[in-house]
């Protein structure tokens, strides 16, 4: 059930540790979890003008919703920009935001200025960098929080799903469209997990595949909010294709939420069952449901159950 | 301790155990509680054709009883729980002989009520068989409440079992293989099916309490891979009678809800018409502590606790719809929260305060005015023209708790419509709205602070405490849980909505 990615390979279950120290445990519904996301995200543009609602729910909440991000992450392709480093600078405006990679560091901040009068080529961009060493480069509407962090790595499940081979124009043009809203720290705690199919000796860390926007972030793959204060920062910006709300305390904003795609986490162990009935009572009143194995071509591991269905946005 | 991993995967493989074996319902025939159960039934059956009133007092004690039968089958010589209850029915039954006309039935209930106290509940015992079978290291048992895991805790203790409540059992390691509940499934949350952290799952009650009903996850029955669990009814205990009681076919049988332990909510007072400007809808909301409040839904949220999440995140808001029996509400004596932001942010704003004051009264009142005579559906469509989005919300804008549409585009429409100047009143309700949020976000790092600080594994025993925040000039916040919500509104008036208030209704409550 590890269909994840693009490559022919045996079927092979994939493992989780709590961190990088821990032993690995391979489990099925590991696998399902991520394909969730990577079903929804090559799916995503076909229910236009509707909104696409996935409930499941898990026998408890620990990292369904990353897993389910990271899906995504590794399905959603990046932004379809040119990231040759010269070419791009080239056409550089003065002060437009940018960001670079190089082997050991992505680096964002506006553009002061392209030297090609130095052998090699010299760019002002957070810093001085030869052009040479660059790998990509690619505008960003927006300022990053920080300069410079280190590149993010990948490893073996970069290679099952083939996001190594554009790992590169990933990190300076990522999607960048996934919301997730829950308890921060719990959700902070998740994200130390390693992932890796098999026995492969290189997981990856759910942080790195996932990459959210923090204060440190250079580049980032998706926004974390915590449902406690979620109610202040609304609405989510424009460009969220997916919202994964995480728990009860994140559903009961669900109808404060109008990116195309929703999924909501049950954890069937919470006792509060008011969130999953105002999901059923969308469904019942204003939902065209569907059928999730034969219209997204994913079914339910055993201890998962998931329904799904449209509404009017 | 167990990897986080782990722990996980095996809720996973339990879950999945479930859905695939069922769980076992060990129904126990006692004909001693069978007995003080066919006693209530009639009294019920009295009460359904008298109506309520003199009876109270003995059917919420006989209730009562019926409940601590089914949790806190101890040996009587451990059982002060079921003697004192047992007693309170015989004193609420001679109570009432002579003064209705009911004597043979009094004395009935009287004498079963006596007659449980002269047995070990058989329950107790099969359950401790059933422990002494698996070993009571491979069984966790699960009591229905915090106060009967106290009592179990203590008769099973010595025996090597652990008892938990379910509550509990969500946060604990568990290596056991097998939990007995004591009580039936729908005295549980549905967690215990659904999340279950055993790979069985047993529930023993007694045979007379008629519900087995295992239930589902709220989503179940629309999801692919719903989990339902199938039961597998085993009986033990006393010999099946001889005959059935005659009088249990003749009549409509009384369902197991109407006999469970409930809130004493009497009936509807208020006259049957709107509500003026004064007054609102409000249902009754019961809490620990034995308080309650008035709770309205005028669209606006009421500030709730969260003792599962960890620090920074425990304080929150919660849809007034989304207030159901367990959910913790953070509440101040003497006053709504509401106000009490709303003093604040005048406190900051300082002198100009009685300008936006008078700013406010007058667009609302003019609001008022232009609502009254017309239907609101003509106005919200006039305004819908206009351009207004949240046009359906036009009733919630009169309230003086909701300070103004959301929306900038909306507001200056609304006020356009309303033939007002946009100044002053735009400038000074968005004022009002930047320091009334800015004191909520204030007053939730208090909260968080004082959370934080607090035992929380104490609020969930003891259901309420008060939350330690020195705030010169503001009233002492507490939590408390919610216990029951009336099933029916009361016209209220609106300084009093969301005030705490002494209350006795929970008093027959478990």
């Amino acid at each position: 059930m590890s269909e994840v990615g693009n490559r022919p390979g045996p079927n092979v279950l994939l493992s989780l540790a709590e961190d990088h120290e821990s032993t690995p445990v391979r489990s099925a519904w590991i696998g399902p979890i991520l394909a969730l996301g990577t079903r929804l995200a090559r799916k995503a543009d076909t229910f236009a003008d509707r909104q696409l609602i996935v409930a499941v729910s898990v026998p408890s909440r620990e990292y369904a919703a990353v897993l389910i991000g990271i899906g995504w992450t590794l399905g959603r392709p990046p932004a379809q920009v040119a990231t040759d480093p010269l070419s791009v600078l080239r056409g550089a405006l003065p002060r437009g935001n940018y960001r670079a990679l190089n082997a050991t560091h992505v680096i964002s901040g506006p553009f002061q200025g392209l030297d090609e009068s130095r052998t090699p080529a010299r760019v002002a961009l957070a810093g001085h960098w030869a052009v040479d060493r660059l790998e990509a480069v690619a505008p960003v509407a927006e300022s990053d929080p920080a300069e410079k962090m280190p590149r993010p790595q990948v490893g073996s499940i970069g290679r099952m799903s083939g996001v190594d081979r554009d790992w590169a124009r990933r990190l300076v043009a990522p999607a960048a469209d996934l919301a997730i809203v829950g308890t921060k720290s719990w959700i902070g705690d998740d994200l130390e997990a390693v992932l890796a199919r098999g026995d492969d000796p290189d997981g990856d860390s759910l942080a790195s595949l996932l990459l959210p926007r923090t204060e440190k972030s250079a580049t980032w793959f998706s926004r974390i909010y915590s449902s406690s204060r979620f109610a202040d920062q609304l609405p989510l910006p424009d460009d969220v294709l997916l919202t994964i709300l995480d728990g009860q305390g994140a559903i009961k904003y669900l109808n404060d939420v109008l990116s195309p795609v929703v999924v909501c986490v049950f954890d069937r162990s919470i006792a509060d069952e008011s969130a999953a009935e105002q999901v059923v009572q969308l469904r019942n009143s204003r939902g065209e449901p569907l059928a999730l194995s034969s219209q997204l071509g994913w079914t339910p591991p055993a201890g998962i159950e998931a329904l799904g269905f449209t509404v009017a946005l | 301790m167990t990897s986080r991993i782990i722990g996980l995967d095996q809720r996973y493989a339990a879950s999945a155990s479930l859905v695939r074996h069922g769980v076992e319902i060990i129904t126990v025939r006692d004909e001693r509680g069978a007995r003080f159960d066919s006693a209530t039934r009639s009294l019920f059956r009295l009460i359904q054709r008298d109506g309520p009133g003199v009876w109270d007092h003995l059917a919420g004690a006989a209730k009562a009883l019926r409940w601590r039968l089914i949790t806190d089958p101890m040996p009587i010589e451990r059982n002060a729980q079921l003697t004192a209850a047992a007693g309170e029915v015989g004193r609420q039954a001679r109570q009432l002989i002579g003064a209705v006309d009911e004597d043979a039935l009094l004395r009935e209930i009287a004498d079963a009520a006596a007659a449980l106290c002269t047995r070990d509940p058989l329950v107790g015992a099969v359950l401790r068989e059933s422990l002494t079978e698996v070993g009571p290291e491979s069984a966790v048992v699960v009591a229905a409440s915090s106060r009967s895991r106290e009592a179990l805790g203590e008769w099973l203790g010595s025996f090597g079992a652990r008892v938990l409540t379910l509550g509990e059992l969500e946060r604990v390691d568990v290596s056991e293989d097998i939990a007995y509940f004591v009580g039936p499934p729908r005295f549980f949350k549905s967690a215990a099916v659904t999340a279950p952290r055993t790979l069985e799952v047993t529930f023993i009650l007694p045979a007379w309490f008629g519900d087995r009903t295992v239930p589902r996850s709220a989503i179940a029955q629309y999801a692919e891979g719903g989990i339902q669990v199938a039961a597998r009814i085993v009986e033990v205990g006393d010999a099946l009678p001889a005959l059935l009681e005659p009088a249990t076919s003749e009549t409509e049988p009384i369902p197991e809800e109407d006999l469970l332990p409930q809130p004493v909510w009497g009936s509807r007072v208020s006259e049957d018409r709107a509500p003026n400007a004064d007054e609102v809808e409000a249902r009754k909301v019961l809490l620990s502590g034995n308080r309650a409040i008035w709770l309205d839904d005028d669209g606006e949220r009421i500030r709730a606790l969260d003792p599962t999440q960890p620090p920074g995140e425990r304080v929150g808001y919660s849809d007034v719809s989304a207030v159901v029996p367990g959910t913790y509400l953070l509440l101040r004596e003497g006053e709504a929260e509401r106000e009490s932001l709303r003093a604040r942010a005048f406190g900051r704003i300082g002198p100009r305060a009685s300008v936006i004051q008078e700013s406010q009264a007058s667009w609302k009142s003019a609001l008022i005015e232009r609502l009254r005579g017309r239907s609101a559906r003509d106005s919200e469509s006039a305004l819908r023209a206009l351009g207004v989005r949240a046009a359906g919300q036009v009733r919630a804008w009169t309230s003086p708790h909701v300070i103004r549409p959301q929306s900038d585009g909306d507001f200056e429409r609304l006020l356009g419509w309303l033939g007002l100047p946009v100044q002053p009143h735009f400038g000074h309700a968005s004022l009002l709205r930047h320091e009334v949020h800015r004191a909520t976000r204030e007053q939730r790092d208090r909260l968080e602070a004082a959370a934080d600080v607090a035992d929380l594994h104490e609020l969930e025993r003891a259901g309420h405490m008060t939350l330690d925040i020195a705030e010169p000039g503001f009233r002492g916040m507490f939590v408390t849980r919610v216990l029951a919500i009336a099933p029916f509104t009361e016209l209220i008036a609106r300084h009093d909505a969301r005030v705490p208030f002494a209350d006795e209704g929970a008093q027959w409550l478990e």
